[in-house]
């Protein structure tokens, strides 16, 4: 059948979306290669570099997905480059392989807030298992940073009595309790919010407050 | 009273010859009177130097065959030259000093030995720290135990094995999926040129082994031991351990590879250590035993009185990668018997009548050997 001889993809384990990328940093070219052909055979979009200086070369904030790295390698090794990474306030979630004997060094890399390690030799479903959970925590919080950085920016467009009325809706005051605080009548409370609503985008008031917690807005 | 310019000269120099941690003295080249002396060099000597000779000094001085020439003999026409240059001990307090002295004109005309000597003793003994760290260094260098050797061949092997791991691995995923051959070709084949990568590192082993063939030669049973048990020294203090050396006196020297016998006597004794973790302080004694087994061999044992090994576990303990310990690689043992083996001895384990565990093994005499 035609359809059997075309090579088909083989399918993703669901998780490589959004543009997210694995980038491989080892300095083993086999190591490297291999590694990806197997990210590749599961359907993740891979970018391989030999070394920490390649990698630092490409890097800008925009870049989004999962590092996986080997400790040990000539000139910076992984450590260094984590470091390096952590000074540039990058948020790429990194993945560390070690290799037999690299434990404490594991620990101390833990300790210092990287998400994972994996030690060689690896079985292929827990690697990529972590890979995914990775993967799938990185886009949440990415998500996470825009619908904070959207909330920021509309709270900025309020007017200064609109945050007003706005902080007194979260603290849970009545229209009457905002108006006799503010020394306003109900009915101007009434066009405060709605603007506030509109404003922020908000669908319902719980809404609206669950924006406001989750980004940590609250005044 | 305004001050002339030469007394405000002289003593602007004074004030940076006294301010200086070095000792700067000048002394008559003929007679040795000291002529001068900064206040460091006055403080390390109880009596007023100026005035006296150049004799039983706190600063140590060079002695006269050090000079390049003779001091006494210099004239008004040879001078400035430069005496000497280099460190000296002070017996008696055993600091060390950095002198230089030079011979010039003194004011009053006569030719006087200018020198500054400056205490070195720190830096000297932070060198000395120094050299004796890398010496040892570089023997324990030499004598890497055989659970590191086997722990970075295990490392060396794992990267091809890695590799092929994956190549394989990510064919499965796609031959499942329906891929073409063509499109596994290529990796199939680089899954095969990293297995013979592993073939290499494995001959290369191979030839490393061969090329460090033991060479067996006359050596004295109690040098062998000296050598390796300086190598736990300093485990012994950290863990409370006795050492107790119980060697036969009049032993002859046994035929053997030094160093790897030396590897043997470490692993047995580490391992009697490791054996003692959890026992009574006073019951950690580890006993280093020689004595001669027959007339053509050495018997050397080891000792421990830890936890004894299980019936069960003793079968196996010899067998590569069987291990009790969390780290361990189980490689110490199987090594230790092959080394005892190839040198014709036998080493055994049974178990210490006072609790815990003893490893003995033999080792043919020199004159045994050459019969």
């Amino acid at each position: 059948m035609i359809d059997e001889a075309q090579p088909k993809k083989a399918p993703a384990t669901g998780e490589a979306q959004a543009g997210q990328q694995v980038f491989v940093v080892d300095d083993d070219d086999a190591q490297r290669d291999s590694l990806v052909w197997l990210l590749e055979s599961h359907g993740h979009r891979v970018a391989p570099y030999a070394c920490a200086g390649d990698f630092l070369a490409a890097w800008n904030e925009t870049l989004t997905g999962c590092l996986m790295l080997d400790v040990r390698m000539p000139g910076m090794n992984g450590l260094e480059l984590f470091d390096e990474l952590a000074r540039r306030h990058s948020v790429l979630p990194v993945v560390f392989i070690t290799g037999h004997g690299d434990v404490p060094m594991a620990v101390s890399v833990l300790k210092k807030g990287a998400v994972d390690f994996i030690e060689k030799p690896f079985a292929a479903e827990d690697m990529l298992r972590l890979l995914d959970s990775c993967l799938a925590r990185e886009r949440e919080e990415r998500e996470h940073r825009r619908d904070a950085a959207d909330t920021a920016r509309r709270l900025a467009q309020l007017t200064v009595r609109e945050r007003e009325v706005l902080d007194l809706i979260i603290v849970g005051k009545l229209n009457k309790q905002i108006a006799d605080v503010l020394g306003i009548s109900i009915k101007t409370v009434e066009v405060h919010r709605a603007r506030v609503m509109e404003k922020m985008g908000a669908s319902s008031l719980a809404a609206l407050i669950r924006q406001i917690v989750s980004a940590g807005a609250q005044s | 009273m305004a001050m002339d310019a030469g007394d405000d000269a002289r003593e602007r120099l004074e004030v940076v010859l006294d301010g200086l941690d070095a000792a700067v003295y000048a002394a008559d080249v003929r007679d040795g009177e000291i002529l001068f002396a900064n206040r460091a060099f006055q403080a390390l000597h109880e009596f007023e130097p100026v005035g006296r000779v150049l004799r039983g000094l706190v600063v140590p001085l060079p002695e006269r065959g050090d000079y390049r020439v003779d001091p006494r003999g210099l004239g008004a026409d040879d001078v400035p030259c430069e005496l000497f240059d280099g460190e000296l001990p002070q017996p008696r307090s055993g600091r060390w000093y950095h002198v230089r002295e030079q011979a010039m004109r003194w004011v009053d005309g006569r030719i006087v030995r200018l020198g500054i000597a400056t205490d070195i003793t720190l830096r000297k003994q932070t060198a000395e720290i120094a050299r004796r760290q890398e010496e040892r260094i570089s023997r324990t260098a030499r004598l890497i135990t055989m659970g590191e050797m086997a722990s970075m061949l295990a490392h060396e092997i794992n990267q091809p094995l890695a590799a092929i791991a994956n190549y394989c691995n990510g064919c499965v995923t796609r031959m499942e999926a329906g891929a073409a051959t063509a499109e596994l070709l290529p990796v199939m084949q680089k899954a095969v040129a990293q297995a013979e990568r592993a073939g290499k590192i494995i001959r290369r082993i191979r030839e490393f082994v061969k090329k460090s063939e033991p060479r067996c030669i006359a050596v004295p049973v109690a040098a062998i031991l000296d050598d390796a048990l300086g190598f736990v020294d300093l485990d012994t203090k950290r863990r409370g351990i006795r050492l107790a050396l119980d060697v036969a006196p009049d032993l002859p020297d046994v035929h053997a590879d030094r160093i790897l016998i030396e590897q043997v006597v470490l692993n047995l004794v580490r391992n009697g250590f490791d054996a003692m973790r959890d026992a009574e302080p006073d019951e950690r004694v580890l006993t280093v035993r020689a004595r001669a087994s027959g007339e053509r061999a050495v018997e050397i044992a080891i000792i421990d009185r830890g936890h004894g090994i299980g019936e069960e576990d003793r079968e196996r303990l010899f067998q590569p990668f069987f291990t009790t310990k969390a780290e361990g690689m189980g490689m110490g043992l199987s090594i230790c018997r092959s080394i005892v083996e190839y040198h014709d001895g036998r080493l055994t384990v049974e178990s210490n009548p006072e609790g815990g565990t003893m490893f003995a093994f033999t080792l043919p005499v020199e004159e045994a050997v050459r019969d």
